[in-house]
């Protein structure tokens, strides 16, 4: 079990807030709580694509355990959003890697490479696409089971370039706030440690301004470890040219 | 008289001026009377077309102005003057559709922002970060992606791959083991110099890739990669003849993985069997950076207007992997503490208090803030080398000297500037000698390490202990 507690229970003295701030350890399921309920609940829950290793489960638990009716949770918005980008040098860095190393096949470990969304920083003229809104998270509705999800999204090409990736990030809204406070971890934003989750298609796909690459995401807990995350891809190029058209299915393990 | 017999004339009238017969060539289609402008190479007139797609190519009404003096088409100046006001008006036109262009894309772009910006309502919008962050230390897939960054790091894997190429001999039919081999490229560096036998023992689960890429590359007959530690692998030979392998961590020994592989030497390695590498050196520089140093040590003091400071507490300080310490920084001498004999070194010997060291700091210097510490390596032992002339020696260096290697250096910042007493901040180090001792201990989490260094300068002594967790 994690001590920082111990640490955290001595910062809060030094700096005089003990009689306001009570350190309690162990997991929000299993503590005993002094008080039956609180007015706010506030928590920095987000993992990389939002939902890796989240503790949106413990948040969601301790609402539906201890939030007071009209109670307010901070943050309690939260969206991914999608876009395609054009990354050739990058993916052949990290992917074509793997086809010569020092004048070895390597290959088994570029299905690896491709299987595992990247997390990093995007930068906005790398986006070819515009973005899209895909998955929206109401804290004060959302149930622990709707977190396994399968959102359609459609990416519309804003020049004509070629595509490699598809990207994920996603917002955060504290809508409480009488001014309502908001940041985004998009390839828009400022840095932030999450960056953006990249995920690499097998092919490339040539895509023309205005048209428009269709598909499904799809997230859920992995089954054996609740903290990782099963993800599958579904995309389409919409496209009149027969020679460009493209389409297809990938799995991410995260 | 002109050239033209045909007109031969003794005495000129103005109308003679106005009439252009005398103007004709005497050849037809006379070549000094081209301009270059004129000569159309086949297909270049399309290629001259500017970004609205208008077409640039000679107006008609220079075209004719050249060869065709044969009295179709002949222009008197005021009609040239037109055509070349034309084409002026024309070229102005055309560059004030580019410069449209290049507003409506400015524009585009801004639009772009501002859909991505709209969508999220982000007040914070800054220019992206500039340079994607591709920090290999900053990998929480580390599992995969260490392994290329190994294999990237080129001077990691140049200095075996040079050493293994350039010593065939030792290799060839010989039996390797390779501990801890990772994607199994040692392995196959072996193999490719006429190993006979190579068993490759890799504890994590990337053996299975391993397993793969030998196949491959056509290495199955030559390289067999089990699974498990090498303390616990039934190896299907008693005795190798070579025990390659890649342990070194951060300030050599964090990992320790020396710890196996010297376990396999003592189980595994034939009489006067090879290790490579055969000897390891430690490092100690003192450095100076006053601004890094209170920023190190200042840290926790407030953090967003809060006093953190506990967090410094019963924890010893964190010894910080530098990328590359920039050599500028380091104020005096370097001094070798330790080294390693890898075919006699003992395990319990891991772990040592005598690192001795003396360095001189660098005159004018006024605050020394902490000890750098790096390795080197020698793949082959210096008696091989000295007894035998044909083995050609390979180092492999970390230190802030040399080129760039994955392992970095190793800082200890100390508590105080060093050379001043912890209560009254006097600084008062004199140039001169500084001599020391350096120690090196397990941690209690398996891996980590705990590095001690004591000074004493010129009298005034100290003593820090850092972990490297």
């Amino acid at each position: 079990m994690s001590t920082i507690i111990d640490k955290a229970k001595e910062i809060v003295e030094r700096n005089g807030m003990t009689s306001k701030i009570t350190l309690l350890q162990g997991k929000m399921e299993e503590i005993k709580m002094p008080f039956p309920q609180v007015d706010i609940i506030i928590s920095e829950w987000m993992g990389y694509f939002l939902l890796y290793e989240s503790m949106l489960d413990t948040v969601l638990y301790a609402r539906d355990h201890y939030l007071a009716k009209d109670g307010k949770i901070f943050p309690d918005k939260a969206t991914i959003h999608m876009a395609g980008i054009e990354d050739g040098d990058y993916k052949d860095e990290k992917i074509g890697f793997w086809d010569n190393v020092y004048g070895f096949d390597f290959t088994p470990l570029k299905d690896t490479a491709l299987a595992e969304p990247l997390v990093d920083t995007v930068e906005l003229k790398a986006c070819v696409t515009d973005p899209c809104k895909v998955f929206e998270i109401d804290l004060y509705t959302i149930n622990a089971e709707d977190l396994a999800f399968r959102a359609p999204f459609s990416l519309k090409a804003r020049r004509s370039d070629f595509i490699h990736a598809l990207i994920a990030w996603f917002d955060i809204e504290f809508t409480a706030c009488h001014k309502p406070i908001r940041f985004s971890t998009g390839p828009h934003s400022k840095y932030t440690h999450w960056k953006q989750t990249v995920f690499y298609l097998r092919e490339v796909l040539t895509v023309e301004d205005g048209e428009c690459v269709t598909g499904f995401l799809a997230s859920k807990p992995n089954a054996k470890k609740k903290r990782d995350l099963d993800i599958s891809l579904k995309y389409e190029l919409q496209t009149s040219d027969d020679s460009r058209f493209a389409a297809g299915g990938l799995d991410f393990k995260m | 008289m002109t050239r033209d017999e045909r007109h031969k004339i003794y005495s000129l009238k103005k109308s003679d001026f106005e009439d252009d017969k005398y103007l004709q060539p005497i050849l037809e289609d006379d070549p000094v009377l081209y301009s270059l402008e004129e000569i159309v190479v086949d297909g270049q007139p399309d290629q001259r077309e500017d970004s609205a797609g208008a077409d640039v190519a000679m107006p008609e009404s220079f075209k004719s102005s050249g060869p065709d003096v044969h009295g179709n088409g002949d222009l008197t100046y005021e009609e040239k003057l037109q055509a070349m006001n034309q084409t002026l008006e024309k070229s102005m036109q055309q560059l004030d559709l580019t410069r449209k262009a290049l507003d409506k894309a400015n524009e585009n772009a801004d639009a772009w922002k501002s859909k991505y910006e709209a969508l999220s309502k982000d007040p914070h919008t800054a220019q992206a970060h500039k340079g994607s962050e591709k920090s290999q230390f900053d990998d929480p897939y580390a599992g995969k992606s260490i392994h290329q960054q190994m294999l990237q790091d080129r001077v990691r894997t140049d200095a075996y791959r040079d050493f293994i190429r350039d010593n065939e001999a030792l290799f060839t039919g010989r039996t390797v083991l390779d501990v801890g081999c990772g994607t199994g490229i040692l392995s196959m560096f072996c193999a490719q110099a006429g190993a006979a036998r190579v068993f490759a023992v890799e504890s994590s689960m990337i053996y299975q890739k391993a397993q793969q890429i030998v196949y491959d590359n056509g290495f199955q007959d030559v390289i067999k990669v089990l699974h498990g530690k090498v303390e616990e692998v039934h190896l299907p030979v008693q005795k190798v003849d070579i025990i390659i392998s890649e342990w070194m961590g951060y300030a050599l020994l964090y990992e320790g993985m020396l710890d196996s592989v010297l376990w396999a030497r003592d189980h595994y390695l034939a009489e006067g069997g090879l290790m490579i590498p055969a000897r390891a050196n430690l490092w100690i520089a003192p450095f100076s950076d006053p601004e890094y140093a209170l920023e190190r040590r200042g840290f926790w003091d407030s953090v967003y207007g809060f006093n953190m400071s506990a967090m410094r507490k019963d924890q010893g300080p964190a010894v910080d992997v530098h990328d590359s310490f920039d050599n500028d920084r380091i104020h005096g001498t370097a001094c070798m503490f330790k080294e390693l004999d890898l075919h006699t070194i003992k395990l319990e010997h891991l772990s040592f208090t005598n690192g001795e060291f003396r360095f001189v700091i660098d005159p004018g210097r006024s605050e020394i803030d902490g000890f750098v510490i790096w390795f080197d390596v020698y793949l082959s032992s210096r008696l091989e080398a000295a007894a035998n002339d044909s083995v050609r020696q390979k180092m492999l260096s970390t230190s802030p000297c040399c080129k760039r290697t994955h392992w970095g250096q190793s800082v200890c910042t100390a508590e105080n500037p060093i050379g001043c007493a912890a209560d009254d901040g006097q600084l008062n180090v004199k140039e001169g000698e500084v001599i020391g001792k350096v120690g090196y201990s397990k941690g209690k989490e398996a891996g980590s390490l705990k590095i001690n260094v004591a000074w004493d300068l010129q009298g005034i002594r100290g003593e820090q202990t850092w972990d490297l967790t």
